[in-house]
């Protein structure tokens, strides 16, 4: 386990270092320019801005650039050039925000998503079942912009259940994780009851049942183990996505979190910030992929590393 | 450039989608939700309802309420305006974070917004425009206009308790100008600042290396506000989200993303006269909460999350004027009104008949009421009507008339069939323009409308930072700009040709005369003299139709009916000073 372990962080150097070199790319290929981009709300003249230019060291060559850059990730002197605050801190400002929302959300989808799932492989083929996977249908397709809104007028204007916006505790945190949830409660119930269905076929669900198990036993006891497996790998792999997706719900709940603050600095060409913090959005993916892997042994004990 | 911008383009293309489906909520929740909130004012306060809400729909009135007698130097008469009662504390919603809070660094309007409440500026400015006393008691300035001397207070401390004098004048002038700072605003402001002599402990030489006709407005200016030279000094670093100022309200905290508090400043006792009262703020305390999104603003302030917001969204003015819980606060910005920089170095724009067709084919009036419903008013020029040495000539210029536009191009040889897209050698008669989110309310509207004449406008939407770069380098023939400004300097960031290269001289316009006035008119000191040159530089501009004038910059807000006497500065900035609860 521990090799497998070692053997894992070490392979994210290299990840990190191609992503690094990736971004820098992408970024810079990307027209526009940063200080324009900051002085054209005000307004400056020409002279002032090829000064503000040189001093931040954007007229060098791209490779020059880049050695800067990482040696500023190293020394921890990377800095914003809008804001002059280290891209560390204003990462580190913002990922509870985003861990607390991708964390909650994951619960309410987890919540409503396996039941879901359940009741509908359980009856397969009834009404039960439609009805499951037309709610499910509607929770992908519904636009989670329309329905924060709507939530937001229903259960914050109309009735002030919650504030309407910010961060400021865990009445504020219910509508977004819930808007969030709802989308990955429909994924989730699809790939349970797909998993479900399956293994309900089993000879050990038959075998369980001719021992006289209580059918609930069977269910969350055997079934539900076997079909968690795949729901595991798409749960680890969306919430990595939720640590840096959730931008279009953090932006109409006015919520601080890391997706905002990457948009944002890719809008204001803010190279260093966008650089930096999708290094470390990509750090936490890497390390949130290997806790699912982890995981995995914990649910099935044939699987050992 | 509408400063909402840039935030709102998260969502890139899927914003205006989304706007749409949002009023569609809107019409499908609000008449249920808005039938409710009615009735539960109207049981609440029915009878002062009405002329509250009078006042508040009168553009200039709930301004200028709070202007006082700014020539008089003696105040404290409170005739209309009843004596604030001292306690509570407000939320503003703005639509941005501001980058940080140091006005040597910051550029940004939230910025300054939020830094008029921590710093004092050595003068003010009264919303007629006048320059009042502030940290700076007297000046007097040079028959040759290049050395200011200034007399300040001698009893200002700042909220660290550092002694307000000379020095932290001198200090701060020098860092701004320093490069290592990297000013890009604040210097600007300052123009060609030379150097600073500590005269006494409180008197201070500012010294210029040629005559700067703005700089008054620019000291007046919160981005020249004076900061502590101890805090900054100890840790300048820190000190860009740790402001210390001498202003009514003390910084308290800054939490990343979400909001900024301050506090009142117990031994505030420098007002200047502009204001109702005089000695500490009424509210104990201010909330600068930030909000990208239009339609959340809106919500946090209907939910009671926040008591006042900026930039109230356009298409819910009417409404809100209509709501009793509120007053709408209107107002237009001095300055650059929101306006079309068209290219003259590339076709078909380079030829002078096609811009000036353009700006005759295009009925502001009807993109005024249509697209922007109602919240700001038509312009006709450069410069918006409220900005010092504004010229009522360009009025005149391009009525909309799409005959006299038809007729322009037909002159100039760009023929083509009714309805047709006009043609000339072979060229179709067809515009780039470089859209973003902002120009989305109006864009078709201005396309449908040059449509009529026989001009076709292509839409390019693009990211705001690419747009800058595809108008500077002629990949497209138009692009939108409007900016806040208190003085008419700011013309030489557009046209005057030093900026065409890396500057916003998108227009390529290369003029001797043009820039030769625009020197004139930042170096003259004789504010008659001022309005001559600007005139002629505004009347260059028109001629030569660089630019297609649209609308005012609206700053519309609006505010819970129970707060009382929030003032606007000189450049539609909201003022606290004088705000108040009432119970």
């Amino acid at each position: 386990m521990t090799q497998y372990l070692l053997g894992r962080i070490a392979a994210m150097v290299p990840v990190l270092f191609i992503v690094s070199l990736i971004v820098f790319m992408m970024i810079h290929l990307l027209p526009g320019d940063p200080v324009e981009a900051m002085y054209a709300e005000t307004g400056t003249s020409a002279e002032r801005m090829s000064q503000i230019r040189e001093e931040l060291g954007l007229n060098d060559p791209l490779p020059q650039q880049y050695v800067r850059f990482l040696g500023d990730v190293f020394t921890g002197d990377l800095r914003s050039i809008r804001t002059r605050q280290p891209v560390f801190d204003q990462f580190r400002a913002v990922f509870p925000k985003t861990l607390q929302l991708a964390f909650a959300s994951l619960v309410i989808a987890i919540a409503i998503g396996v039941p879901l799932g359940m009741i509908a492989a359980d009856h397969q083929h009834s009404w039960l079942d439609y009805f499951s996977m037309t709610i499910s249908f509607l929770g992908v397709s519904i636009p989670n912009f329309w329905l924060a809104l709507l939530l937001i007028y229903a259960f914050a204007v109309n009735r002030s259940w919650f504030p309407a916006t910010g961060a400021d505790g865990l009445r504020a945190l219910i509508l977004p994780a819930f808007v969030l949830a709802v989308q990955q409660a429909a994924l989730i119930a699809r790939l349970v009851r797909a998993n479900m269905v399956e293994v309900l076929q089993e000879d050990y669900i038959k075998t369980a049942r001719s021992k006289g198990l209580p059918h609930r036993a069977v269910m969350w006891r055997h079934a539900l183990q076997n079909a968690l497996l795949p729901t595991i790998t798409l749960i680890g792999i969306n919430f990595g996505y939720l640590l840096s997706g959730a931008v279009i719900v953090e932006t109409v709940f006015a919520r601080p979190g890391v997706g905002r603050l990457i948009v944002d600095g890719i809008l204001a060409k803010d190279f260093p910030l966008v650089q930096g913090a999708i290094l470390l959005t990509a750090l936490t993916y890497l390390v949130v992929n290997l806790l699912t892997d982890i995981s995995y042994a914990f649910v099935d004990p044939r699987i050992k590393y | 450039m509408n400063r909402n911008e840039q935030f709102s383009e998260i969502i890139f293309g899927m914003t205006s989608r989304r706007d749409f489906l949002k009023r569609s909520i809107l019409v499908a929740a609000v008449v249920p939700v808005g039938a409710s909130l009615l009735a539960a004012c109207g049981g609440d306060d029915d009878d002062d309802a009405p002329e509250d809400s009078g006042d508040a729909g009168d553009q200039e009135s709930t301004a200028g309420e709070s202007e006082g007698d700014a020539a008089e130097p003696t105040e404290e008469d409170d005739s209309s305006s009843g004596e604030g009662q001292s306690g509570g504390q407000i939320a503003l919603g703005i639509n941005l974070e501001p980058d940080n809070l140091d006005p040597a660094v910051t550029p940004f309007a939230v910025s300054h917004t939020v830094m008029m409440n921590i710093y004092d500026p050595l003068v003010w400015r009264s919303v007629d425009g006048d320059f009042v006393p502030g940290l700076a008691t007297a000046w007097e300035i040079a028959d040759d206009g290049l050395t200011y001397t200034f007399t300040l207070r001698d009893d200002v401390t700042f909220h660290d308790d550092t002694p307000f004098n000379a020095e932290a004048v001198q200090k701060f002038l020098d860092r701004v100008i320093d490069p290592a700072t990297q000013s890009g605003f604040a210097a600007n402001l300052i123009g060609p600042y030379d150097s600073a002599n500590v005269v006494d402990d409180y008197s201070v030489e500012v010294i210029l290396s040629a005559p700067f006709a703005p700089l008054l407005d620019g000291l007046s200016q919160a981005f020249l506000g004076i900061p502590s030279p101890t805090a900054q000094e100890a840790d300048p670093e820190g000190f860009l989200r740790n402001p210390v100022g001498t202003g009514f309200m003390k910084f308290s905290e800054w939490v990343e993303a979400d909001h900024i508090t301050l506090i009142k400043n117990e031994d505030y006792n420098w007002a200047p006269s502009i204001f109702n009262h005089s000695g500490p703020a009424y509210l104990d305390e201010l909330t600068i909460r930030f909000f990208p999104d239009n339609p959340t603003r809106l919500a946090a302030l209907e939910a009671g999350d926040v008591h006042v917001i900026e930039q109230l969204p356009d298409s819910d003015l009417s409404r809100m004027e209509g709501d009793d819980n509120y007053s709408v606060s209107k107002a237009t910005s001095p300055g650059v009104p929101s306006i079309l920089q068209m290219s003259t170095t590339r076709p078909p724009t380079d030829d002078l008949a096609v811009r000036q067709a353009v700006i005759s084919a295009i009925d502001q009036e009807t993109i005024v009421d249509v697209a922007m419903f109602g919240a700001t008013d038509p312009a006709f020029g450069p410069l918006w009507e409220n900005t010092p040495s504004y010229s009522a000539d360009v009025e005149s210029f391009y009525a909309f008339d799409a005959d006299s536009a038809a007729q322009m191009l037909e002159d100039a040889g760009w023929t083509g069939g009714s309805g047709d897209i006009r043609e000339k050698d072979g060229q179709t008669l067809t515009i780039d323009w470089a859209i973003t989110e902002s120009n989305d309310p109006y864009a078709e509207l201005v396309q449908a409308q040059v449509r009529e004449v026989g001009i076709e406008i292509v839409l390019q939407r693009m990211d705001t930072a690419a747009s800058f770069e595809a108008i500077r380098n002629d990949e497209v023939n138009m692009r939108s700009i409007g900016w806040i400004s208190s003085d008419p300097v700011i013309l030489t960031n557009l046209y005057h040709s030093k900026n065409i290269e890396e500057g916003f001289g998108w227009t390529k316009y290369n003029d001797p005369r043009l820039d030769e006035v625009l020197d004139e008119g930042e170096q003259a000191t004789d504010p008659a003299e001022r309005d001559e040159f600007y005139g002629e530089a505004q009347q260059i501009i028109m001629e030569n139709a660089l630019c297609a004038p649209l609308f005012g910059i609206p700053r519309n807000m609006a505010i819970q009916q129970r707060y009382k006497d929030m003032g606007r500065d000189f450049r539609t900035y909201p003022w606290f000073y004088d705000t108040y609860i009432e119970e």
